[in-house]
């Protein structure tokens, strides 16, 4: 234990000698440590961090292909032998709090009963709601969430059993949730059961609800999954107008959650291993370097009765302290850079709520600090144990070794030139992902657009058509007529939204020239004004809505070039009648179709756009449809657009609020969030894995030259030429950076299939990038092997000679 | 205390081998005082090096104190070194980021005692070559004579039963160089055994034979 505390304070006192080394290879290591640590709390928090209920490993999301509705659920219930619990609940429902002061509008959740159940949740004051509550004509109930009891009613816990006025319907506050309840954080400030939205309970294959089960012990997912495919497929026997082809699907919860951002943290977690491989690696080379200065030290000890274990210590103790040092820093800078990292990483992670830098997450820190002071002394600790100690002794530290620890270094170099490669064309295509994601065609023009959502309520506007189409209208018009507006109009989804428009199916009066699918579904816009103008939609064939395509005239569809070209690839489609079946169990509206608009980014950036038929608001092809956005192209702020669009709604309802404001542009940033984070944070590891082997490549010639520097003083003053020894130098560096680029492009095509799930418009091999990155590393290469080669032919005869 | 049986010491080459020792016998006895002698090249170093037990690679017998140490795993071949044998470099090879005190301790760290006992032992030793004021101060705040007297002091510190000295006055200056060998003539009359490597005649007076090599031959042993 004594030799130890000397061993560690002798070290201590070696590296403060050295401060400068000291304090680039601490620095080094904590930015790597300290990165590292970073991800993984990202890593752990959104895909390992079990989520916050009891046996939370049976929990699943029962995924569906096509809509399903309440009775759907009741038949799941009954059917299922692997479910203990399953539940329906629509994930959003805009719920009007009105009666004190301005409307509010709350975030609400429609959920059955037994979605508490589902997640074994306790209330976290009164009661949750049940069964009876959910009955046609039971008095209407609700529970409000932890955040909001805070918020609006100020932690009052008389609220519990008070009645208030939720949407024009008196509803009675029974219960408050805790915040994990809102498992998906999509911000639910209540939870009404479906019985408060009057036609969900009978509706079967009714739209967007989502559902949620627990599985019974012992059953795992695949199970689960075999017996509810068989189910859906038996209601779809049985109820065929309602639910055929529609298909549901039980997954782990925390695999729907996050499985989509699995491959992109993995990336990332490998981008950050490389990077502390490499700098671990590249400290290595210089421990080495310091360490063959040693070996005459080693050999000493040795000769006074070190052992190779003691000796082995002493040596493998340097790269620990040091790399211990950078951990601790590096856990430290992690730490303080957690909000940073939150702010960075919130938008384009799922789950991002879970991150957090706890003891496990500072563990992982320790680890990586000792696998990185392991693998730095490793090398020199090595070079000790296996060296001929004795002919230092002999020779007064002048022969041995030196080819082998040449070989060992050059060798190691290399490696670390292999790693920036890798890095570097996973960087490239990132980056070019991210190039083709930003200048992917949109089929719109989203400068300046202002979008405003509205809602209303359904307790006074359900099945008043007449009175939907005027609220809309009259806020257009009144947005429309505003100073500094430059165009506007409604619309039931616009454009980057994952849902598309509402989902039903197709029906045609007249044939089709070919169809792609039996019962070919197809995503219904409503719109209101010119909304083709308004986004900058070109219409290419036949023409755009009119003013006189309102309600009473024929009821005409604009269809996009998707719907065009599978169901007419070599006619027009003008003229053509078709029907859209969604929600409404009314009669079909027979449409003509009056013009084809160009695809647009629908739903997503990479995505193309789902079939596509845009339909005027006014001639009711969809039954009644109470949500929708107001969208302007104006250079108003966006509080001034609100202002203008609160005022439309004040004239034509002052009960209603005004919903979610966002511009076109924020949505479209929003979805190059998750590609932007990994463009930057691998382009931040190839950089630091870049400048790290080419210092290292840099670092051994400057070393070698410095050692031979006598050898090279002989050679010049035997007639040799310096431009021979700058070629000598530069050889060696090119040779290195050569094999580097070799392996390195080997590791990048061997990866590329893991990269691809990533990219967008780029392929794993893509030879651009190849070759980009082929040509920084030969310019780095020749400019860290060029300055210890000029050095090297400068070399002065007389003064190395001298010096020796 | 040391017999050599047909000691050879070679290196491969291309074509053959490169031989360094041949045919070695010779016998050393406890307390002597024995000058290894010889042009440079003839493997005078090498032979010191076996001696000591830092090169194993060699062929023919070795015995040390009963022990065949040619036969000993590497292990215990170096802990019948650490038991019973002291360096003295040409070079000294003071390790720089020590101070004396600690080069001096540190054969004692390598040797299972409590740091009551090595401060016990370095305190004498500090004594005995009077540099107790030089403690505290690194080899590089010392002349050539007083780094080497540090080194002898460091070769004895751990009481060895024979110190090997590799030319240990090459570096010094002639006064220097006399007040070692005194000092090794006194730790020999103390009954420690000393071998050593030298090219000088008048420090070979110091000991009571002279072995002589040539060309890796025993050239003579008297």
């Amino acid at each position: 234990m004594n030799g130890l505390i000397n061993d560690v304070r002798v070290t201590w006192r070696r590296l403060l000698k050295t401060p400068g080394f000291t304090l680039s290879a601490v620095l080094t290591l904590a930015l790597g440590i300290g990165a590292s640590t970073a991800v993984f709390a990202v890593v752990r928090g959104v895909l390992l961090r079990p989520l916050p209920f009891p046996d939370a490993d049976r929990l699943v999301f029962i995924t569906r292909e096509g809509d399903v509705g309440i009775p759907d659920g009741v038949d799941w219930r009954k059917d299922s032998r692997t479910l203990q619990e399953i539940a329906l609940f629509l994930r959003s429902w805009d719920l009007d709090l009105v009666g004190s002061g301005e409307p509010k509008r709350l975030q609400g959740s429609v959920a059955e009963p037994d979605f508490f159940r589902v997640f074994q949740a306790s209330p976290l004051y009164g009661r949750f709601y049940a069964a009876e509550d959910n009955r046609a004509g039971a008095p209407s109930v609700a529970v409000i969430s932890e955040g909001l009891w805070k918020r609006q009613f100020g932690r009052d816990l008389s609220v519990i059993g008070r009645t208030v006025t939720l949407s024009d319907i008196p509803t009675t506050i029974i219960g408050i949730a805790r915040e994990d309840l809102d498992f998906l954080h999509d911000g639910v400030e209540m939870w009404v059961p479906p019985a408060f939205v009057s036609w969900a309970l009978n509706t079967r294959g009714s739209n967007t609800f989502d559902a949620v089960g627990r599985l019974r012990v012992g059953v795992t997912v695949e199970e689960s999954r075999t017996e509810m495919v068989a189910i859906s497929k038996r209601l779809a026997k049985a109820y065929p107008d309602t639910n055929r082809g529609k298909i549901v699907e039980p997954m782990a919860m925390l695999e729907f959650m996050v499985g989509t951002a699995r491959p992109a943290l993995m990336v990332l977690f490998l981008g950050v291993f490389i990077v502390v491989l490499a700098s671990s690696l590249n400290l290595a080379t210089s421990l080495l370097a310091r360490s063959a200065g040693r070996r005459e030290e080693y050999a000493v000890r040795m000769s006074l009765g070190g052992g190779q274990a003691a000796i082995g210590r002493h040596a493998v103790l340097e790269g620990l302290m040091l790399s211990l040092t950078g951990g601790l820093l590096g856990a430290v800078l992690a730490v303080l850079a957690r909000k940073g990292l939150l702010t960075v990483v919130g938008d384009s992670v799922p789950r991002a709520w879970a991150i957090t830098l706890d003891a496990r997450v500072l563990a992982f820190s320790v680890l990586v600090s000792v696998f990185a002071g392991v693998l730095m002394a490793a090398l020199p600790a090595w070079q000790v144990v296996r060296g001929d100690l004795a002919s230092y002794l002999r020779t007064a530290g002048r022969s041995g070794g030196e080819a082998s620890s040449r070989r060992l270094m050059d060798g190691v170099v290399g490696f670390e030139v292999a790693l920036a490669v890798l890095l570097l064309v996973g960087a490239g295509l990132l980056l070019r992902t991210f190039e083709r994601l930003q200048s992917v065609s949109l089929g719109f023009n989203p400068d300046r657009i202002q979008m405003a959502q509205i809602t209303l309520p359904e307790s006074r506007y359900q099945d008043k058509i007449t009175e939907q189409t005027a609220v809309f209208r009259q806020v257009l018009e009144h947005v429309a007529a505003a100073n500094g507006i430059e165009s506007a109009s409604y619309v039931l989804t616009p454009p980057l939204d994952p849902r598309g428009g509402a989902g039903g199916s197709m029906i045609f009066a007249t044939p089709p020239e070919s169809s792609p699918v039996e019962n070919p579904g197809a995503r219904a816009r409503l719109t209101m004004g010119d909304y083709f103008e308004t986004i900058g939609t070109p219409i290419v064939q036949g023409r755009a809505f009119a003013p006189s395509d309102r309600e009473g005239t024929g009821p005409v569809a604009i269809i996009n070039e998707r719907f065009a070209r599978e169901f007419w690839p070599s006619r027009s489609p003008i003229g053509a009648q078709v029907a859209w079946k969604g929600w409404s169990n009314g009669p079909p509206v027979w449409m003509t179709i009056v013009g084809v608009a160009k695809d647009i980014k629908g739903a997503t950036l990479q995505g193309r756009d789902f079939r596509t038929l845009y339909a005027p608001y006014a001639q009711h092809i969809a039954g009644w449809q109470r949500w929708g956005a107001i969208v302007a192209r104006t250079r108003m702020t966006q509080s001034a657009f609100g202002d203008v669009v609160k005022e439309g709604l004040r004239l034509a309802d002052p009960s209603i609020p005004v919903g979610r404001l966002e511009t076109l542009d924020s949505r479209r940033t929003a979805m190059l969030g998750p590609q932007r984070l990994n463009a930057i944070a691998i382009g931040i590891f190839a950089l630091i894995a870049f400048v790290v082997a080419f210092q290292g490549i840099h670092a051994i010639l400057a070393r070698a030259v410095s050692d031979q520097r006598r050898e090279l003083g002989i050679r010049l003053a035997l007639g040799a030429d310096p431009r021979g020894l700058l070629d000598l130098v530069m050889r060696r560096g090119l040779k290195l950076t050569l094999a580097g680029l070799l392996f390195g492009f080997l590791g990048s095509i061997l990866m590329g299939r893991a990269l691809q799930t990533l990219l967008f418009e780029v392929e794993a091999g893509d030879p651009g990038t190849f070759v980009g990155v082929a040509v920084v590393v030969g310019f780095a290469a020749l400019l860290s092997s060029y300055l210890p080669g000029r050095d090297a032919a400068r070399t002065e005869p007389a003064a190395a000679l001298r010096q020796e | 205390m040391i017999e050599l049986r047909n000691l050879e010491k070679s290196y491969p080459l291309a074509a053959g081998r490169a031989y360094v020792l041949r045919n070695i016998t010779l016998s050393i006895a406890e307390g002597e005082f024995v000058s290894i002698m010889g042009p440079s090249g003839a493997g005078k170093s090498t032979l010191l090096h076996i001696l000591g037990m830092h090169d194993g690679d060699f062929t023919g017998e070795y015995e040390f104190r009963a022990e065949i140490v040619n036969k000993l795993k590497p292990r215990d071949r170096q802990e019948l070194q650490k038991r019973n044998i002291g360096f003295v470099f040409q070079s000294f090879h003071l390790l720089d980021d020590l101070t004396v005190y600690e080069n001096l301790e540190l054969p004692l760290s390598y040797r299972d005692l409590k740091k009551a006992e090595r401060q016990a032992i370095v305190g004498d030793v500090l004594d005995k070559f009077s540099i107790v004021g030089k403690k505290d101060l690194y080899p590089s705040q010392l002349s050539g004579g007083q780094q080497q007297l540090v080194g002898v002091a460091r070769a004895i510190v751990a009481k060895p039963k024979i110190i090997l000295a590799d030319e240990p006055t090459g570096n010094l200056h002639s006064d220097q160089g006399r007040e070692i060998m005194e000092l090794f003539k006194s730790l020999n009359q103390e009954g420690t055994t000393i071998i050593q490597v030298t090219h000088s005649e008048t420090n070979a007076t110091y000991g009571n034979r002279v072995i002589r090599l040539k060309d890796g031959w025993l050239a003579s042993a008297s």
